[in-house]
């Protein structure tokens, strides 16, 4: 009847405007979330298992997730207990232990952007996972009240995470031999080895 | 060469997607479209045991400067 067709127009133009805001946000997105969860786990598998699978509930909620002030807040969240799971998974699963990432070693700074991400998750990937998530979501910009939101810590934790990943990434960068303040300390200490 | 942390830093945060990593977002983003699509059609239950609480809107903390929000 003529009186049911305007709301059913309206109501698949609100389906193919949702359809729309959702497929922007992915593509937008989809490679910062899993740049964030392969700071946290070497499995490229399984981190895109996870990736995939958040962005699906995503869009099965997008109605409600897209009225969020940062809905990526949401999804990071997401992302992440959804890898937890997986790995909780894997490890049940598993008779030999997963993950064991070896260390990063560069012979010589990173020449570019590329290769300097991927020092960057090596390393974030060679620490405790909540330390690993709150740095790097520090690195896309997010506040610190914000990251602590998004992963149940208090503030304080993640200011005090902060400055220790960025001990230990010093440390690393030393290690690699290519930071500035190594050569001074391996100057003053005679020898570095065994730290 | 030295590089300190804090270039290295500035480096790997400045990294804008190469036309690869943008191909393989749009790829990504047809292949969740398509799940998804078909999750529905198997009536498959895609929220499960996951919080859809907006995790910025929570009412035990505050966020300074921000506004009051609503989920």
């Amino acid at each position: 009847m003529t009186a049911v067709e305007p709301s059913v127009t309206a109501a698949e133009r609100r389906l193919a405007e949702l359809d729309a805001s959702f497929e922007d946000f992915c593509r937008n997105n989809i490679v910062a979330v899993e740049r964030f969860l392969r700071s946290l786990c070497g499995d490229r598998e399984l981190v895109q298992e996870a990736v995939q699978e958040t962005f699906i509930t995503a869009r099965d909620k997008w109605e409600e997730i897209s009225g969020y002030e940062k809905p990526l807040a949401w999804v990071y969240k997401t992302a992440r207990y959804k890898l937890m799971n997986e790995q909780a998974r894997q490890r049940r699963e598993a008779t030999a232990p997963l993950d064991e990432v070896p260390a990063d070693r560069l012979v010589a700074p990173p020449a570019d952007s590329r290769e300097a991400q991927e020092w960057l998750l090596g390393c974030l990937r060679r620490l405790p996972e909540r330390q690993a998530a709150v740095f790097a979501l520090a690195l896309e910009g997010w506040t610190d009240p914000e990251i602590a939101r998004i992963l149940g810590l208090a503030d304080n934790t993640v200011r005090s995470y902060k400055a220790a990943v960025r001990r230990r990434l010093k440390r690393f960068a030393e290690e690699a031999g290519f930071d500035p303040s190594a050569d001074d300390e391996r100057a003053h200490a005679g020898s570095a080895q065994g730290r | 060469m030295t590089v300190d942390l804090d270039d290295i830093l500035a480096l790997a945060t400045g990294h804008k997607p190469t036309v690869f990593e943008r191909a393989s977002a749009g790829r990504n983003t047809r292949w969740v479209q398509q799940q998804y699509a078909r999750a529905k059609a198997d009536g498959r239950d895609l929220v499960g045991d996951v919080d859809m609480h907006d995790p910025l809107s929570d009412d035990t903390g505050e966020i300074p400067g921000s506004p009051a929000r609503r989920s």
